[in-house]
């Protein structure tokens, strides 16, 4: 008996740890995509208004996404023609991290009325990796505690 | 002294191991880049050299060749990854980089109401080292000096006016000393990055840079009280309007102006006008040869050969 409250205990803080992880994942993954439209929408209003360099404005974006952080690094070292770690893509697909990075390097290239209809354009695709992220999060990410104890206690049933 | 290493993000990197391999940066003038076509170099005494993996060569087909997509990268990068920021240079031809690098640019021109919007679809730069050679001067001084500092110096282009007016300007501003402004449309003469000249200018000159020079003067003449004058590539009617009011206040001007010998500089238009105005008291012929006597030919205000 005290074999099988052992085994659900641990099954289910498995499970609420797991759920915990994935919730954690979805969540920083909708946190990734705000925070790049934010980097864009800094960057529409410097084309408005100051012209302020990319460099200038990568480097003085602020957010809490790690992820983003090591993206604007990595791509700050290659506009300086300098190699930096991989492009890491950590909770990203490969093709959210490519669309990423094409994004992030493409800033700049061009004079300032095709500068502004990129960033547009940009931020029109970015919206549906905003909307897909958000939908994620809202139907797995939040109840992903409450069903990863559940799938843990099941388990833990099942094993009895 | 020139540091290579301003070039790093700009180049190809074969091209930047190839020259920081190979070359004396010193010694470096020019370096041409053209899409799908061999690398050229201005170095030492060679107007024209390719530029082989192993250092420079005279035959082209050992040369490295660059593609569009290096002239591009080449071009966003000397804009700081900012080509908006940066669009009214390249659509006057040129990025001065920090280093005082200068990058001219070709490609194709987008005109929209008459007036040039953009270019695109780059195909070559050339990308212009400057030399800081303190004393470069010190020969054409006393010339300056007896005619007043009313003095214009003409070579043809890559023939190191530049150079020699930024040792003027430290030397007339420490030697003799006067209040000299150095009107810098192209930021070469000083290359001024953050408030700060990069060049030895001297201790009291003013610099006004990126600025066309009706602008510049009118805003020196009427708030700095300056002495002299030096200002670069003089070319057209306006120019020397604004050159004429400027003596005309009783400030003297020294300038530039491109042109191989006094047979072709005669021949452009606007130097009828310096003439009759007796805008300039001496012409001075600077020769190519970086290695030999640099007046290569000096006529006086009515263009005598002196």
């Amino acid at each position: 008996m005290i074999d099988k409250m052992f085994l659900t205990v641990c099954l289910t803080a498995v499970g609420t740890i797991v759920g915990f992880v994935i919730g954690h994942r979805l969540k920083l993954r909708k946190q990734y995509f705000d925070s790049l439209d934010g980097l864009l929408a800094r960057f529409e209003s410097t084309l408005a208004f100051s012209h302020d360099t990319v460099p200038t404005v990568l480097g003085q974006y602020r957010t809490d996404s790690g992820l983003l952080n090591s993206h604007i690094k990595f791509c700050l070292l290659e506009m300086k023609g300098e190699k930096g770690d991989k492009f890491a893509n950590g909770y990203l697909s490969k093709s959210e991290s490519d669309f990423v990075r094409s994004v992030i390097m493409s800033l700049g290239t061009y004079n300032t009325a095709a500068e502004k209809n990129a960033v547009a354009t940009n931020r029109m695709k970015l919206k549906e990796y905003c909307a897909a992220a958000d939908d994620k999060y809202a139907k797995l990410g939040k109840p992903s505690i409450k069903l990863g104890f559940l799938f843990g206690l099941l388990l833990s049933v099942l094993c009895w | 002294m020139f540091d290579l290493s301003s070039l790093k993000h700009v180049l190809p990197t074969k091209i930047y191991s190839s020259i920081s391999n190979n070359l004396d940066p010193q010694k470096l003038r020019e370096i041409r880049l053209r899409a799908e076509k061999q690398v050229c170099v201005s170095y030492g005494q060679k107007n024209i050299a390719y530029l082989t993996a192993n250092g420079i060569s005279d035959r082209a087909d050992k040369a490295l060749t660059v593609s569009a997509d290096d002239i591009k990268r080449a071009v966003v990068s000397s804009a700081e990854h900012s080509v908006y920021a940066y669009n009214d240079d390249i659509n006057k031809g040129f990025i001065t980089l920090d280093s005082g690098a200068r990058i001219g640019v070709c490609g194709e021109c987008v005109f929209e109401d008459g007036k040039i919007k953009a270019v695109k679809n780059y195909s070559s730069v050339n990308i212009r080292i400057p030399h800081e050679i303190r004393g470069c001067a010190s020969g054409i001084m006393p010339v300056i000096v007896e005619n007043n500092c009313r003095i214009m110096l003409i070579s043809a282009p890559g023939g190191g006016k530049t150079t020699m007016l930024r040792d003027i300007a430290r030397q007339l501003s420490e030697l003799t000393p006067r209040n000299i402004l150095i009107v810098d449309e192209r930021s070469e003469i000083a290359c001024t990055v953050g408030g700060v000249q990069k060049h030895d200018v001297g201790i009291n000159t003013d610099v006004i840079s990126g600025s066309e020079k009706a602008y510049a003067f009118e805003c020196a003449i009427r708030s700095m009280r300056p002495d002299v004058i030096i200002t670069d590539e003089i070319f057209g009617k306006s120019d020397i309007e604004t050159i004429r009011e400027a003596v005309g206040c009783g400030i003297s001007v020294i300038a530039s102006a491109h042109s191989s010998n006094p047979e072709t500089f005669i021949m452009r238009p606007f130097v009828r006008q310096l003439v009759e105005d007796k805008l300039f008291e001496r012409y001075i012929f600077l020769s190519s040869d970086f290695f030999s006597d640099r007046v290569e030919a000096m006529l006086d205000r009515d263009l005598n050969l002196i």
